[in-house]
C-alpha cells in the first residue's frame, strides 16, 4: 500500500499509518501479513491498543523482543503523527519566541535522561511510554506521552507549567528505577543536573530546583 | 544470693557444671562481677557505632543520615519504652511463665539491679537497631521509631520473659523447659531478624530493586570501609555480648571468647567458601555479613559447646547468610543489609546448633526438641506481631516514604540534613516540599 493523500475517513488513515510503521519495520511481507491481522482483529473485537496489536502479532510473525519493542514506537510515532480528523491540519510549530529559562533546564535534563536511558542495554525489555506516564497525573501524560515518544521533540512539553516540570523529572527518574535499575537512575540523574547545570539559563533557574 | 536469676544465668550454670567450675559467691555478687558487666555493658553499647557505620556504609550516601539515626533513636526512644515497660515484662517477677508483672518503671536501687538492667537495656537496643538497616532506604524515621519502640518494649520483651525471665521471682516456660539460649542468638537476634522480616514485607522493595522480571539488582552501599569498620567494632561488641553474660567476672568468660572469636573467623570463611561454591564474586560485605552471622550464631552456644564445634557452627552461619540473601532475593524481598538472613536465619541455626554441640552430649534428641520448639516459638511470637505492629503503623502514621523522597533520599526529606554536603549540595532540592 501507498501513501495516499487521498485517505479520508480516520479507519483509512489509521490503517495508512499502521502500514507505515509496519513496513518500516517488519519489511513489505510480512507488514502485508501484519495487516491482515489487523483487520481480522480490529474486526472481532474493535479497538485495540498499540501494545495489544504488538503482542498479538508477536507470535505469528515470530517477533524477537527488539523488534516489538521498535514497532512499538514506530506505530506510536506512525498514529500521533497522522491527523485523524477530517481536514485536521498537522501539529504546527510553535511560533518562535523566546524559551523560559526554566524550560530550557528542563529540556536538557529530560533529554539527558532519556538518552542515558536508551544507551542502558537491553532497551527492548520494556515499554518506556506506559511506565512514564503510569507515574504521572493524568493531564499530564497524554501531553508526556508525546514527548517521550517523539523523544527529540521536546518542545511538545512547553505548555506544561513550571511546576509540571518537576513531576515529569521524577517520573522519568521513577521509570529509570524500572528499566535501568536505580544506580543507573540516580548516575543519569546527577549527569542531567551536572549537563543542565553548565547551560547559562541556570544561573536563573538552577536545575536543582527540579529535582 | 536468694532471688532466681534471669538471663543467662540458668544456661551459666548448666554450662558451668560440665567443667566442674562454681562461681565462688555467685554471679554480680562481688565487685569484679559487676565491674565486669558494667564494662560488658559498655561494650555492646559500642555495638550500636558497629551498627550504624555498617548500616550507614551499607545504604547510599543519600540514606546514610537517616539510617544512623534510627540507630540512635532505637538506643534512646527504644530504651525508653525497655526500662518503662520492657524490663517488667521480661524480668519481672513471674507466675505463668508468660510475662512479668512487675518492675515496670523500674527504681533500681540496688547496685545489683541497676547492672543487671543497663546490661540488659543494650541487649535490648541491639535486638530494635537490627530492623533498621533491613528498611533502610524507604522507611519514615518517626513511623520507624514508634515501630521501635514497640519491638523492644513488648515483642522482645516477651520473648525475653520466656527464655530468660525472670530476674526476681518464677521463671519463663521455656526455661522451664531446658532451653539453652545463653546470650541470645534468637532472643535477640533471631526476634530481631524475624522483625525485620515483618517490615521488609509491609515496606515492599526500593525503586527498580527487582526488575520487572524479578531478577535482583544490586545496590552497592556507598562506603565500603564503613562496613568493614562496622564489622570489627561489631566484633569487638561480641566479647562484651557473650562474655558478659555470665554476669560473672569468672575464668569461663575465657573459654566464651574463644569460642566467640573463632566462630566469628569461620563466619567469613563459610561465607567466602559458599560464594566460591556458588561461582560468586568474593564481596568483601559478604564476607563481613559472614563474620557476623558466625558471631550470631556462636551467641547461644558459645558457653557451652567446644572451640571445634564453634568453628564448625561459625563455618556453616557464615554460608547460611549467603544463602540466606539469595532466599529473600527469591521472594523479591529487599533486605538492604542482609539482616533477616544474619541474624534470623543464623539465629535460628546458632541456637538449634546449642543442642547439636552441646558438649559431652552431642545430639541430643530430647535437647534438640526443646530447642526447635524455642526457635518455633520465637517466629510465631514475633514475625505476626511485628507484622501486625507495622501494619497498624502504615495505617496510622504511613510507613513508606513517597517516591519523591526516594529519589531526593532521605537524609534530606526526613531530616534537612544531607550526609556529604561538599558533595551533595549541587543534587539537593531547593525547598523541603
Amino acid at each position: 500500500m501507498a501513501d495516499s493523500p487521498k485517505s479520508t475517513t480516520p479507519r483509512a488513515r489509521r490503517r495508512e499509518a499502521l502500514h507505515q510503521a509496519l513496513v518500516s519495520v517488519l519489511g513489505p511481507d510480512r507488514a502485508h501479513t501484519a495487516i491482515g491481522l489487523w483487520e481480522k482483529l480490529a474486526a472481532e473485537r474493535g479497538r485495540m491498543t498499540v501494545i495489544e496489536l504488538v503482542n498479538e502479532l508477536a507470535g505469528p510473525l515470530q517477533m524477537d523482543e527488539g523488534e516489538r519493542h521498535g514497532l512499538r514506537m514506530a506505530l506510536y510515532k506512525s498514529l500521533d503523527a497522522a491527523p485523524m480528523q477530517p481536514g485536521a491540519a498537522p501539529p504546527s510549530k510553535p511560533t518562535m519566541a523566546p524559551t523560559p529559562p526554566a524550560f530550557v533546564v528542563f529540556q536538557s535534563m529530560g533529554e539527558s535522561i532519556l538518552k542515558g536511558m536508551k544507551l542502558a542495554p537491553n532497551p527492548g525489555w520494556y515499554d518506556f511510554t506506559q511506565l512514564l506516564t503510569k507515574h504521572l497525573p493524568l493531564a499530564t501524560s497524554a501531553v508526556v506521552r508525546r514527548w517521550a515518544i517523539e523523544g527529540a521533540n521536546l518542545d511538545a512539553l512547553i505548555s506544561l507549567a513550571p511546576p509540571d516540570y518537576a513531576a515529569v523529572i521524577h517520573g522519568l527518574y521513577i521509570t529509570a528505577c524500572e528499566a535501568v535499575g536505580p544506580v543507573a537512575a540516580d548516575r543519569l540523574l546527577t549527569h542531567a543536573v551536572s549537563t543542565a547545570g553548565a547551560l547559562p539559563e541556570a544561573a536563573q533557574f538552577p536545575p536543582n530546583r527540579l529535582l | 544470693m536468694s532471688r532466681r536469676r534471669g538471663v543467662g544465668l540458668i544456661a551459666a550454670g548448666a554450662a558451668l557444671m560440665w567443667t566442674g567450675a562454681v562461681f565462688a559467691e555467685g554471679p554480680l555478687d562481688t565487685p569484679a562481677d559487676i565491674a565486669w558487666t558494667i564494662v560488658a555493658a559498655a561494650l555492646v553499647f559500642f555495638m550500636q557505632a558497629g551498627f550504624a557505620l555498617l548500616e550507614g556504609g551499607m545504604v547510599r550516601a543519600k540514606n546514610a543520615v537517616n539510617v544512623i539515626m534510627k540507630n540512635y533513636s532505637d538506643m534512646c526512644f527504644g530504651v525508653i519504652a525497655y526500662w518503662a515497660i520492657g524490663y517488667g515484662l521480661m524480668f519481672g517477677a513471674t507466675e505463668n511463665g508468660w510475662f512479668g508483672l512487675d518492675h515496670y518503671l523500674p527504681d533500681l536501687q540496688s547496685g545489683v539491679e541497676a547492672t543487671h538492667f543497663i546490661f540488659q537495656l543494650m541487649f535490648a537496643a541491639t535486638a530494635a537497631t537490627i530492623v533498621s538497616g533491613a528498611v533502610a532506604e524507604r522507611m519514615r524515621f518517626g513511623p520507624y521509631v514508634v515501630a521501635s519502640m514497640i519491638i523492644t518494649g513488648v515483642i522482645y520483651a516477651v520473648y525475653g520473659a520466656w527464655a530468660w525471665g525472670s530476674f526476681y521471682d518464677g521463671a519463663g516456660w521455656l526455661v522451664d523447659m531446658g532451653f539453652i539460649d545463653f546470650a541470645g542468638s534468637t532472643v535477640v537476634h533471631s526476634i530481631g531478624g524475624w522483625c525485620a522480616l515483618a517490615g521488609v514485607i509491609v515496606l515492599g522493595p526500593r525503586l527498580g530493586r527487582f526488575a520487572p522480571d524479578g531478577t535482583p539488582r544490586d545496590i552497592p552501599g556507598h562506603n565500603l570501609p564503613y562496613i568493614a569498620l562496622g564489622g570489627f567494632i561489631l566484633w569487638l561488641g561480641w566479647f562484651g555480648f557473650n562474655g558478659g553474660s555470665t554476669l560473672s567476672a569468672s575464668a569461663e568468660v575465657g573459654i566464651i571468647c574463644v569460642n566467640t572469636h573463632l566462630a566469628g573467623a569461620a563466619g567469613f570463611i563459610g561465607a567466602l567458601l559458599m560464594q566460591r561454591l556458588l561461582r560468586k564474586p568474593i564481596l568483601m560485605t559478604a564476607a563481613v555479613n559472614g563474620a557476623i552471622g558466625g558471631l550470631v550464631a556462636i551467641t547461644s552456644p558459645c558457653a557451652t559447646t567446644v572451640p571445634m564445634f564453634a568453628l564448625v557452627i561459625g563455618l556453616v552461619a557464615g554460608g547460611i547468610t549467603v544463602l540466606g540473601v539469595m532466599l529473600l532475593e527469591r521472594f523479591r524481598l529487599d533486605d538492604v543489609v542482609g539482616a533477616v538472613s544474619v541474624h534470623g536465619f543464623c539465629g535460628a541455626w546458632g541456637t538449634l546448633s546449642a543442642a547439636l554441640f552441646y558438649r559431652g552430649d552431642l545430639f541430643d534428641l530430647a535437647r534438640i526438641q526443646i530447642q526447635l520448639i524455642g526457635i518455633g516459638a520465637a517466629f510465631l511470637w514475633s514475625f505476626p506481631t511485628a507484622l501486625l505492629t507495622f501494619w497498624i503503623v502504615k495505617k496510622v502514621f504511613g510507613l513508606r516514604a513517597p517516591t519523591l523522597h526516594e529519589q531526593r533520599g532521605l537524609d534530606f526529606t526526613e531530616h534537612y540534613e544531607i550526609g556529604y554536603p561538599e558533595f551533595q549540595r549541587d543534587l539537593t532540592h531547593a525547598g523541603k516540599d
